[in-house]
């Protein structure tokens, strides 16, 4: 009996689906999403495992497919169609999307990404500043036969360590981008370009001096040089609400952010003690604690952080400890002023609670939430805000004092 | 084997299997999203009460099987009716868990497969593990149970060690609102755990000397279960966030895809489908050996091998023509005043039978 | 050789074996000796020495050359009954069964002697190497045992080779071996059931246990089941194993055979029963545990944590073995998202421009590989090494240069043989590199899950079987807490101060050695 249930297995399995060969996998880098007239355009970057792997190392590594379609999975099918391979997208690491889908909102995105089985929750959703999804993926840049997977390692490396970047994976984007009082704050790829040494008049035409540079940043002519012409970067961080990009932080203020986050990264603090000297530190903790009382409107932040000075260009001597309270005293004045200026900013230009107060009054005074949780948008720009920082250094380097 | 016989051992890793088997597929309690893990620690007290009960039923019939057990209280022709409904509801119930695996294993692994070849073979898996007898499924539980502690710890270490539990996903408790709560603990209380009525028909299997220990032995692994159960739902909350989790289909399979151990091995996707397949398996062959015997003692001329084969044959044909609700359907296709009936309301009868019986024989033994 | 005679052999078990007609001896020498000659034909080999005598008596002295220490026959009974007998004895009484018990009794100096009357026995007596004294007028022989044969000295054992223990090792004859094993174990309760296995080879099968230890039921079960066997000739241990193992239709091994006298030493003092057969230097023990397949010698050699460790690596490889080819395929081919990116394009880029899929080219190696495993079994001694590097070029070299097999193939292939030599010594990595196989199909049509599900239906199978009754996967399948001292790691002797339960012995307490960690300062 068992035999021949054996056997009607072994007969079955003589498979009958089409299977996909590795030869015929496409593995897909990175996305780019561009809104168009009436729908979408979206960019694939495939990746040609011949150039890295080894056979043929002349060919470029990646190439890159586009369509047009009404709706995302529309261009995903034809961009499908359009390449030479099955594209695969368990392996994506990027979605770019350009501002104006941004600012009209990111659920479908979220919606067409976490539908799909076979993309990972671990990839990072950047926003293109003042370029097209497509250029930052058509750009090549040297250090990685992949450059939008250098972007990802470089994202996933560095934002584990410092504080300079936005740090989430898709689930936590998505948590935040329909509840109130969660909002969320995405990296934004732009791309870095150097001025071409032969172009001094100004009054060039725009369009097709970025043309020409977008020929010259996706061929091989930028990795030849030692210094290339074009780079990818991410010095811009898009603010949302809800789901809709209503502006952009800088990358001062990404560290701000993320230390209001209570995230444990390193943050680059620096002070002008008597408008002339500079003296930095670096915060490797840091211990933030948001008590809300939507009732009152009022929040109350407690900043605590700690660090080891780095850089010291003011003649005082450290090895008195009060020095050292002197200094830590300044910074702690400075954080407070930064955050206390981001805060505004949130409040007044950028309408968004990035900070999560809201959030925070969810999971904490249930009940006063619930009263204030339709308006929300009205009542969190006249929020009374009050910041309590406490720097503390703990340790002030190998050496004490350099001048005398 | 002509001995049919599992030890205490044995009993207790296959209800911490089927127990977890259940949960892990189905998303149960959904609706009350932070508070899944409390209304699974909440139902878990009210089945125990109902194990106690089943325990209680079994030992007044001296642990014999459940058919004999409808038979003695209910009489024969009442009793064989009863029979046919429970063996009814056995089927009922490997039919959805068969087409939920398949479904699952589908959507997950093999993208792309047809769902036909995805349930033969897991029906011929089935059939030719129960062709070898409960002994030989009792002892490769005990196995099973080490892997799949083995496949958990993993997914705990990566967790912790990377950051990525939230306890602010944890709060507020009790936000949703009680009603939704006390519905979704009586869903599970129905369902994983009043499932726990196909153990009468295993309690049989254990030797006699042995029989005074059982009860104490099912509770150790009710609680045991419970806590797994408890701990995955809490992981998947802290991971994904209420919102993931209520609308996921199957979300410990997303949150296990967040784990990973960068440096020693990058995807722990595929411990999570081992754990979900081999408890789902445990449950769904604990189920046809129950409902082959229990269609076997309907009749004493049908044979074991030909009715386990039937009862294959006939699901896996079937399957593509009976509609269910597709996105609820382990807890939702019957409606619930059956299953009701069928796991709270028969058993308690029953029981209550049984006790007048067994209070009037020990009162005959004290007047001899 | 007939390969069913095994099965006509087990259906034919229920009848009793054919009963022989008693014959008994003739009075007359020469009617004797003639019968003798009829039956056993005018073979050169029959010695046949007739004397004389010191009272005009004819006696006989017959033995088979060969098997006889000629040597002894003739110093200790030709010389005594020619030149000593009529010293001692210078009056030779009239009867002739007084002189036939005289000689018997006070005579003939041999510590191995016994009489008979009946001509079957004294056939089956002579071809094993005893020598028959007759005595003319006397319905009745002497035996006197002078076995004196070749046979290979003892030495290291071919199979199972150990570092760290003794290396003698059992030869084919039956009484070295049982003699070998009282060296080791001199305790009195050491018994020996003696069968004859097969009509015309009638092969000395002993079931060894030790009384006192040993279950009895393993006793019964093993003596009755070779009493059940009906055979025309029992040529080595592996027939027996096959058939007296419990009837399972399965490709794993339930008994298993060992050369080496301390293996089995240590399996009687645990509770097991050894089956020795005359004519190999292997011995069977029963009941076999799967895990006891992977406990070699050496660990009780090594100190404990690098002994663990050793027994660790073992099972990792014997599910290694299994598993990885068909993971590998089943990675490749459904679920690339599992692998991780770098090593996901470098395999890509090997693959394509291979012909063959995955499946195909690792059965390819693993063929190839099995058929260097055969050939280095049967080279002849002087090809050798040229042998060795033929293969390693043909396999590793020039296929994958000629692009038909990747190198992933290859490492998989080799590492998958490779691993198949740590646990070779027994024969329990047979079914896995047919298990190997199957997985493989099982991984290219059905992927993950294919193989999840085909695991199950293996362990399940696994599960099932028993060896003399006992589950095969004990004691991890009914789960036994004490037992796993000595499972998947070994622990301290200190520890390990009871015999294994699953063993069910009657004398539970193996010493009681105090724990050393508990001296005080």
């Amino acid at each position: 009996m068992k035999r021949i249930l054996l056997v009607i297995c072994v007969v079955l399995l003589s498979g009958c689906r089409e299977q996909v060969g590795l030869k015929e996998l496409g593995l897909v880098a990175g996305l780019g999403i561009d809104k168009i007239e009436d729908g979408y355009l979206l960019t694939a970057q495939v990746v040609n495992p011949n150039a890295i792997g080894g056979n043929d190392s002349n060919a470029l590594p990646i190439y890159s497919v586009s369509a047009e379609g009404e709706t995302l999975y529309e261009a995903f099918q034809k961009i499908d169609n359009q390449s030479i391979h099955a594209l695969y997208l368990a392996h994506l690491h990027v979605i770019v999307i350009d501002e104006t889908t941004a600012e009209e909102g990111l659920n479908p995105i979220l919606d067409f990404a976490l539908r799909h089985t076979e993309i990972r929750p671990d990839i990072n959703i950047l926003v293109a500043y003042e370029e097209t999804s497509q250029d930052i993926l058509n750009v090549l840049i040297p250090n990685d036969p992949i450059p939008v997977s250098q972007l990802d390692i470089y994202v996933s490396m560095v934002k584990s360590h410092t504080g300079r970047l936005g740090s989430y994976n898709l689930y936590d984007t998505v948590k935040s981008v329909n509840k109130t009082g969660l909002d969320t704050v995405l990296n934004a790829a732009s791309i870095d370009r150097e001025p071409r040494p032969d172009n001094d008049s100004e009054d060039e035409d725009d369009s097709e001096d970025q043309q020409d540079k977008m020929d010259v940043a996706s061929s091989t002519d930028n990795i030849s040089k030692i210094l290339p012409e074009s780079n990818l970067e991410i010095k811009h961080f898009a603010v949302f609400n809800d789901d809709k990009l209503v502006g952009y932080l800088d990358d001062t203020e990404i560290q701000l952010y993320n230390i209001l986050q209570n995230k444990d990264k390193y943050y680059i603090l620096k002070i002008k003690v008597e408008d002339d000297y500079y003296v930095s530190m670096e915060a490797n903790r840091v211990n933030t604690k948001i008590h809300t009382q939507v009732a009152d409107r009022k929040v109350l932040i407690n900043c605590e952080v700690t660090g080891i000075l780095t850089e010291n260009r003011y003649p005082m001597d450290l090895s008195a400890g009060h020095n050292v309270e002197i200094l830590e005293e300044y910074f702690s004045e400075q954080l407070k002023k930064d955050l206390l200026a981001l805060i505004e900013k949130t409040q007044t230009e950028v309408k968004a609670d990035i900070f999560r107060i809201g959030g925070h009054a969810y999971n904490w005074e249930n009940e006063n939430w619930f009263n204030v949780k339709g308006h929300w948008d009205e009542i969190y720009p006249t929020l009374d805000f009050e910041v309590n920082v406490d720097v503390v250094i703990e340790s002030i380097g190998d050496i004490e004092n350099l001048y005398e | 084997m002509s001995t049919r016989r599992i030890n205490l051992n044995q009993l207790t890793v296959l209800i911490i299997l089927y127990l977890i088997g259940g949960t892990a597929i189905a998303n149960v309690g959904k609706h009350s999203s932070q508070d899944i893990w409390v209304v699974i620690l909440i139902s878990s007290i009210l089945g125990g009460g109902l194990l106690i009960l089943y325990h209680r039923l079994s030992q007044l019939n001296e642990y014999k099987g459940l058919p004999e057990i409808f038979r003695a209280c209910l009489g024969k022709g009442l009793g064989t009716w009863v029979i046919i409904i429970y063996a009814s509801f056995f089927l009922l119930r490997i039919f959805l868990l068969a087409t939920s695996l398949a479904e699952m294993a589908q959507l997950t692994l093999m993208y792309g497969e047809s769902q036909k070849v995805i349930l033969a073979v897991l029906l011929i898996t089935v059939v030719y593990c129960s062709l070898y007898g409960i002994n030989a499924i009792g002892r490769s539980a005990e196995i099973f149970f080490g892997v799949i502690i083995l496949c958990l710890i993993p997914f705990f270490i990566s967790v912790f060690s990377n950051g990525l539990f939230k306890y602010d996903n944890l709060i507020p408790i009790f936000a949703v609102g009680t009603i939704k709560i006390r519905q979704d603990i009586f869903r599970t209380f129905l369902f994983p755990f009043g499932e726990l009525i196909l153990f009468l028909m295993l309690f049989q299997f254990i030797p006699k000397k042995e029989s005074h220990k059982i009860l104490k032995r099912s509770c150790i692994a009710l609680f045991i279960g419970t806590l797994i159960i408890v701990l995955i739902e809490v992981m998947n909350l802290a991971l994904l966030g209420s919102d993931l989790v209520t609308n996921f289909k199957y979300p410990f399979y997303n949150a296990m895809q967040l784990a990973t151990l960068r440096g020693l091995i990058d995807r722990l996707d595929p411990l999570a489908i081992i754990i979900i397949i081999i408890s789902g398996y445990f449950k769904l062959v604990l189920y046809f050996y129950a409902g082959t015997i229990t269609i076997q003692s309907l009749n004493k001329k049908f044979k074991y091998k030909w009715v386990l084969l039937i009862v294959a044959l006939g699901i896996f044909f079937v399957a593509p023509y009976i509609e269910y609700d597709k996105t609820n359907f382990l807890v939702s296709t019957l409606p619930y005043k059956i299953m009701t009936f069928i796991e709270l309301g028969i058993p308690i009868l029953l029981w209550l039978i049984s006790e007048v019986k067994n209070y009037q024989q020990t009162k005959k033994t004290q007047v001899i | 050789m007939d390969l069913f005679r095994f099965y006509k052999g087990k259906k034919n078990s229920q009848e009793p074996p054919p009963q022989l007609k008693p014959k008994p001896l003739k009075t007359s020498l020469k009617e004797n000796v003639a019968e003798i000659k009829n039956v056993l034909g005018d073979v050169n080999d029959l010695l046949v020495r007739e004397l004389e005598l010191n009272n005009g008596v004819k006696a006989g002295v017959i033995g088979i050359d060969g098997l006889i220490d000629s040597e002894q026959a003739q110093r200790l009974i030709i010389y005594v009954l020619t030149i000593e007998l009529p010293l001692i004895d210078s009056e030779v009484p009239q009867k002739r069964q007084e002189l036939f018990d005289r000689i018997f009794n006070s005579r003939i100096s041999m510590i191995d002697a016994s009489t008979g009357t009946d001509f079957n026995d004294l056939y089956d007596k002579l071809l094993t190497g005893q020598v028959v004294v007759l005595i003319d007028g006397v319905p009745q022989c002497m035996y006197f045992d002078c076995k004196g044969w070749e046979m290979r000295s003892i030495n290291e054992p071919a199979t199972e080779k150990s570092l760290r223990g003794p290396k003698d090792s059992f030869v084919e004859t039956i009484r070295v071996n049982t003699a070998t094993l009282r060296r080791r174990i001199k305790d009195s309760r050491l018994r020996f059931d003696a069968h004859q296995v097969g009509s015309s080879s009638k092969t000395d099968v002993f079931v060894a246990y030790i009384e006192g230890i040993t279950n009895p039921e393993y006793v019964k079960i093993a003596n009755d089941r070779i009493k059940k066997i009906q055979l025309d000739i029992l040529l080595n241990t592996s027939e027996l194993i096959q058939l007296i193992e419990d009837p399972q239709r399965t490709i794993f091994p339930r008994l298993i055979e060992t050369e080496r006298p301390d293996k089995v030493a240590a399996a009687l003092m645990e509770g097991q029963v050894a089956i020795f057969v005359d004519g190999t230097p292997f011995a069977i023990l029963a009941p076999f545990y799967f895990t006891s397949a992977f406990q070699s010698i050496d660990d009780y050699g090594n100190e404990t944590i690098f002994a663990s460790f050793k027994r660790i690596m073992r099972y990792f490889c014997y599910f290694a073995i299994i598993l990885t080819p068909g993971f590998y395929i089943a990675l490749t081919t459904f679920h690339q998202e599992m692998i991780p990116f770098s090593l996901l394009i470098t395999i890509i880029s090997q693959r394509t421009t291979q012909p063959f899929s995955t499946f195909v080219e690792t059965l390819i190696v693993l063929i190839l590989f099995e058929i260097l495993r055969e050939a280095s079994l049967r080279k002849p001694d002087a090809i050798g090494d040229s042998m060795t590097i033929v293969g390693s070029l043909i396999i590793g070299q020039t296929i994958v240069e000629a692009g038909l097999v990747s190198y992933a193939a290859i490492i998989m292939g080799a590492l998958t043989t490779i691993a198949s030599f740590v646990v070779s010594s027994t024969k329990i990595n047979v079914p896995a590199r047919i298990l190997t196989v199957c997985f493989m199909i099982v991984g290219t049509q059905l992927g993950f899950y294919g193989i999840t599900l085909a695991f199950i239906m293996l362990i399940t199978h696994m599960c099932s079987l028993t060896s003399f009754g006992e589950p095969y996967l004990a004691p991890l399948a009914p789960f036994n807490l004490q037992d796993q001292k000595d499972q998947l790691v070994r622990l301290p002797f200190n520890w390990m101060k009871k015999r294994p339960q699953i063993l069910k012995s009657q004398d539970q307490v193996r010493h009681d050695l105090p724990n050393l960690e508990k001296e005080d300062n």
